[in-house]
């Protein structure tokens, strides 16, 4: 791999407001480091234009090691850029050629509105969580590990369901802009685990509940969104939604 | 930030109002429909025994249960076609509505094929053919002079009605084409369907998967060796 400088073109989605009309703008980025994270290469640009005192381009970050699910943009055409299960932040420029024209947008969908640039309010996701995503348990102490004993394939795939990061990447992918994947990721996570086996019920209906009045679209089984995920959050997590909604909407229990 | 004071809504009104349950009654609609077209295309393979065959097969069908079997079979028919449409206009909308800005540079999509992409307009095309498809076949309305031929026992001639309008090729190329359009449909629609009713998880899933484009093809070859088999005077009278 070479060290060589490269150059990229960029075609950024800038939009002053959440009303304000928006519009792909170009820029050249000269001197990017094949090493650099496509952040750090949109940190530079940012301080270029700092430089030139026009405004930086706004983008959502935090962790950026891969696990907070902040960084939330469409790289090409896709969530998180071109590489399978990884996060933009941890997507470097060596996953590019010098030359290349990369363009960038904000995930694009009514429960997502944009705050400025490449940033949009994802709060929808935290509603959602809200109305059920959660055990209501008196934690106390922490338990004694193994003191509650779980099968190793439901704890596995609790932990493989319990791996989504909210980072919205479902949503953006998917041509009708639906939740079902993060929602699934949730109700699968919790209901494979004693401690959310309580809330099992209620808590899918009103999950759904409050993703249908978020106004994010239905599942249509495109899988765009799996294909998407950072995480890799298995199809099989919209099954597990559809299967436990429909049991639950006929069930007497609370 | 507090959790949304509204609860949800529990049974079937519950179940009605939310967008998985309008899914669940396309899926248990499309369950009927598809299973009426399997055994149409099964019943139909009766051209290949001959015009006895065929004929007494239809004059049975519409005789039974003094024809309450057809006419109730086609109520319920008609009810799902209802159900289906008005579902899928209500969840198209929607998920139209949920991106009401599209991306200004395109959408790279990675796994989703051509089917399930173009749901709505082989629906619609569909739709247009069954339209067309009764007048044809079961009114009579298109090529009259096709349709009302009796056969030797004074029964309705269906055999010959059937061989003889695919005898005209462009007649064959709408039955041909709606097929294709069918086909594509299926293939992604089964395999959704076992997806929304929630059964297409776990050691089920792979062979699932496989379902809609089996059933799919499956339909296609039947329906499409009818009209080939006519042009090519395999079958003829």
């Amino acid at each position: 791999m070479s060290d060589e400088k490269m150059k990229i073109t960029l075609h950024v989605w800038r939009q002053k407001g959440p009303s304000a009309p928006g519009e792909l703008k170009t820029y050249k980025v000269d001197n990017v480091n094949p090493h650099m994270s496509f952040l750090e290469m949109l940190d530079v640009l940012n301080e270029e234009l700092l430089q030139k005192n026009e405004d930086p381009i706004a983008f959502d970050h935090d962790c950026r090691e891969g696990i907070c699910g902040m960084c939330s943009m469409v790289v090409n055409g896709r969530p998180h850029g071109p590489r399978k299960a990884t996060t933009t932040c941890q997507l470097h420029m060596r996953s590019f050629k010098s030359g290349d024209e990369i363009y960038i947008e904000p995930w694009r969908a009514k429960a997502f509105p944009i705050i400025k640039d490449l940033m949009v309010d994802r709060s929808a996701f935290d509603r959602i969580i809200a109305s059920g995503g959660y055990v209501a348990v008196h934690t106390g102490g922490a338990p004694d590990a193994n003191a509650l004993p779980i099968g190793k394939k439901d704890a596995d795939e609790a932990f493989d369901y319990a791996a989504c990061i909210g980072c919205g990447a479902c949503v953006a992918a998917c041509p009708n802009a639906s939740a079902m994947l993060f929602v699934g990721a949730k109700v699968a996570h919790l209901g494979k685990l004693p401690q959310g086996e309580v809330e099992r019920r209620s808590r899918v209906l009103n999950m759904v509940h409050t993703m249908d009045t978020e106004g994010f679209g239905a599942c249509t089984n495109h899988g765009e969104c799996s294909a998407s995920c950072p995480k890799e959050i298995p199809l099989e997590a919209i099954m597990t939604l559809n299967r436990d909604y429909a049991r639950a909407s006929f069930s007497g229990d609370e | 930030m507090s959790a949304p004071k509204k609860t949800a809504k529990r049974g079937l009104a519950g179940l009605m109002d939310s967008t998985i349950g309008a899914k669940i009654l396309m899926a248990l609609t499309g369950f009927v429909l598809v299973g009426f077209v399997v055994q149409h295309m099964v019943m139909n393979l009766q051209l290949y025994a001959g015009p006895e065959a065929l004929n007494s097969y239809a004059h049975n069908l519409k005789h039974m249960m003094g024809g309450g079997f057809v006419w109730g079979g086609r109520a319920f028919l008609l009810a799902c076609i209802a159900i289906h449409i008005q579902m899928a206009m209500k969840l198209t909308n929607r998920n139209r509505d949920a991106r009401p800005q599209r991306y200004a540079a395109g959408q790279r999509t990675q796994v989703t094929s051509y089917a399930a992409q173009f749901m709505a307009l082989t629906g619609v095309v569909i739709l247009l053919f069954v339209i067309y498809h009764l007048l044809h076949f079961t009114g009579g309305v298109v090529q009259p002079d096709n349709f009302h031929v009796l056969d030797a026992e004074g029964r309705h001639d269906v055999w010959r009605m059937v061989v003889t309008s695919f005898k005209d090729p462009a007649t064959s190329i709408a039955y041909i084409v709606a097929n294709i359009a069918l086909a594509f449909h299926l293939s992604h629609s089964v395999t959704s369907m076992f997806a929304t009713l929630g059964l297409q998880s776990g050691r089920y899933r792979p062979i699932l998967a496989k379902v809609g484009p089996a059933i799919a093809a499956f339909v296609l070859l039947g329906n499409l060796s009818f009209p080939i088999s006519v042009l090519a005077g395999l079958v003829h009278i």
